[in-house]
């Protein structure tokens, strides 16, 4: 029983790190960001290259923070400016911007699978192995939901983004370079998916589409927990690591996404705007 | 004048197909199929924009509806051994029942909360069917290889045609136009005007759901095979969404216009850059929507003016 509350601990703090940024994305530049996935594996694959040099793979996080955040600065500049006003535009803008990074990829890096060799030990506790590998997965995808939430609510640059997701006119009224902030909340979002890719690099084989479900499972979450809010993110990741753990200890593990995703639907008919029903937005 | 101009175009283009189905046999070489699969994506767009053109409520996970179809008239046919054309029928028969429920989501989610549940939806079915032994679980079921391509051309065409009809009939029905065009503005201010908000989705919801379950059977028919991976993939719903883009969501020649531009860009940069066909497929969607942010139709008609 133990294990499985282990493991609910252990993967629902890995969804949190990797739907974090599509929730930061969207609570502020109101972007549904279908290029998520891809933002993800290309996460992995900096920290599999650079690995691969010799380096600690959770040291790389800062270098890949810093490279997604440019890529954010520059998609952000040529696929979103334009029209960032149009929901479904920006949708669309965002899914050809899926399919483009897979195919850059896999023409620049091939489409074989990569792997991240870490050999850290297991640790035990009280009889059961827990992976340290996992440990510090976890541990990095709280604290980074934790930095972000005191970055946002205690930062100048916070309150500006909190503002602009808040209200555009407002913010543009007080004076806030809008465009400019967006810009940045988009990066930001993007560099936050850089941390999530990283650990998911650490977790699962490396290869150009392994984005799409996971795209999905971050899709999910984010929606459970109610757009722009990251409480509900947080609430949502471990209720959706819950129901996938019960689904594999009284039913069949193949059934697993099936009933977490149903579960999910079924929670939205119930509360319009995820569990938390659109409070503790940004 | 455009409008009606345009208007004739799309039914002289309806009729044109319709005459192609005395030659399509005996036209030699690829050109029949890619006829064939061009009108059948246009009929998938066809079919999405009678939900998102006229309420905006964008199901993402409309390959739940496409591959329900698919497995139901796979199963009427292998375990029940039915002909085809009632298979087909039963294939529509679960498009209502499965699009009833995403027009009871409707009524009750909106915007992205409904996008992505229906998506939730899309997957779990796969998975459901992964695990299900009676329909072959992730193997999936092979269908005795009837192939006729006359019959897909046909039963393509005759689903866009009945999609094209309805949309149109839809749309010249006053009433339920005016409802509709208000709950696309202002789902809220509609309901405030004591419009019923709640029929005309749910009405347009499944005349949308039963053309694309259809169309999953149609899909079934031609490729003889099906597995959950293949009748649930999100890369239907990316086409009819792209085609439904690019020609203009809305009116019924945007999509007739945009569905066969779409079907034609990637069949060719299929044939021509089969490296990098996905790349040539996303400039094309964030290029479209940047230039001609109302659609192809839309962007011609300003262009060409009223005349």
């Amino acid at each position: 029983m133990l294990d499985r509350i282990i493991e609910v601990f252990l993967l629902g703090s890995f969804y949190c790190s990797i739907s974090i940024g599509l929730n930061f994305i969207f609570g502020i530049t109101k972007i549904i960001n279908f290029a998520h996935g891809e933002i993800l594996m290309i996460g992995a694959m900096i920290a599999y290259y650079l690995s691969t040099c010799g380096m600690n793979p959770f040291l790389t996080i800062p270098i890949s923070m810093l490279l997604t955040f440019a890529l954010g600065s520059i998609t952000y500049k040529t696929a979103f400016e334009k029209i960032s006003q149009n929901e479904m535009s920006t949708l669309i803008s965002s899914m050809g911007l899926s399919y483009t990074l897979m195919t850059i990829v896999r023409i620049l890096l091939g489409a074989g699978y990569k792997i991240i060799s870490l050999p850290l030990p297991s640790i035990s506790f009280f009889g059961y192995y827990v992976s340290l590998t996992r440990l510090m997965i976890a541990i990095i995808a709280l604290a980074t939901v934790i930095i972000t939430h005191f970055f946002l609510k205690k930062s100048l640059l916070g309150l500006k983004i909190r503002a602009v997701a808040q209200s555009t006119l407002g913010a543009t009224l007080v004076g806030i370079d809008v465009n400019k902030i967006r810009l940045l909340s988009f990066a930001i979002g993007f560099s936050l998916t850089g941390i999530g890719g990283v650990l998911m690099g650490l977790l699962f084989a490396i290869h150009p589409y392994m984005g799409g479900f996971t795209c999905t499972l971050a899709f999910l979450i984010v929606i459970f927990g109610g757009l722009g809010s990251f409480l509900g993110t947080i609430i949502g990741s471990f209720v959706f690591a819950f129901i996938q753990q019960l689904t594999i200890l009284i039913l069949n593990p193949g059934y697993t996404y099936a009933v977490a995703f149903i579960c999910l639907a079924a929670v939205l008919i119930l509360r319009k705007e995820g569990i938390l029903g659109g409070k503790f937005a940004l | 004048m455009m409008k009606l101009k345009s208007f004739h175009i799309a039914i002289i283009l309806l009729f044109f197909f319709f005459l192609m189905t005395l030659w399509i046999e005996s036209i030699p070489g690829y050109l029949p199929v890619l006829l064939s699969e061009t009108i059948f994506l246009t009929a998938l767009a066809m079919s999405l924009n009678i939900i998102t053109g006229s309420t905006g409520y964008l199901p993402f996970g409309l390959h739940f509806l496409f591959g329900m179809g698919g497995y139901v008239y796979a199963i009427s046919i292998i375990k029940f051994g039915l002909p085809v054309y009632f298979a087909l029928i039963f294939s529509g028969l679960i498009g209502l029942l499965s699009s009833s429920f995403f027009g009871f989501l409707a009524s009750k989610i909106k915007g992205a909360y409904f996008a992505i549940a229906t998506l939730a939806i899309a997957e779990s079915m796969r998975y459901i069917f992964v695990n299900w032994d009676y329909v072959g679980g992730g193997y999936g079921m092979t269908l005795p290889p009837v192939f006729h391509l006359l019959d897909f051309y046909i039963l393509s065409l005759l689903v866009l045609v009945l999609a094209t009809l309805s949309f149109y009939l839809i749309q010249k029905n006053e009433k339920l136009r005016i409802a509709l065009a208000a709950i696309k503005e202002n789902e809220e201010v509609a309901k405030i005007c004591g419009i019923n908000v709640t029929w005309p989705k749910f009405m347009v919801m499944i005349i949308g759901g039963l053309f694309i379950s259809m169309l999953g059977g149609v899909w079934v028919h031609y490729q003889t095979y099906i597995t959950p991976s293949f009748a649930f993939n999100e890369m239907y719903t990316v086409i009819a969404v792209g085609a439904c883009l690019l020609g203009g969501i809305g009116s019924f020649q945007g999509v007739l216009l945009g569905g066969l531009i779409f079907a034609i860009i990637r069949e060719y940069s299929w044939l021509i850059f089969p490296e990098i066909f996905l790349l040539v497929l996303g400039l094309s969607l964030i290029i479209t929507v940047h230039f001609f942010p109302d659609g192809l139709f839309h962007y011609l008609e300003q262009k060409f003016g009223k005349r």
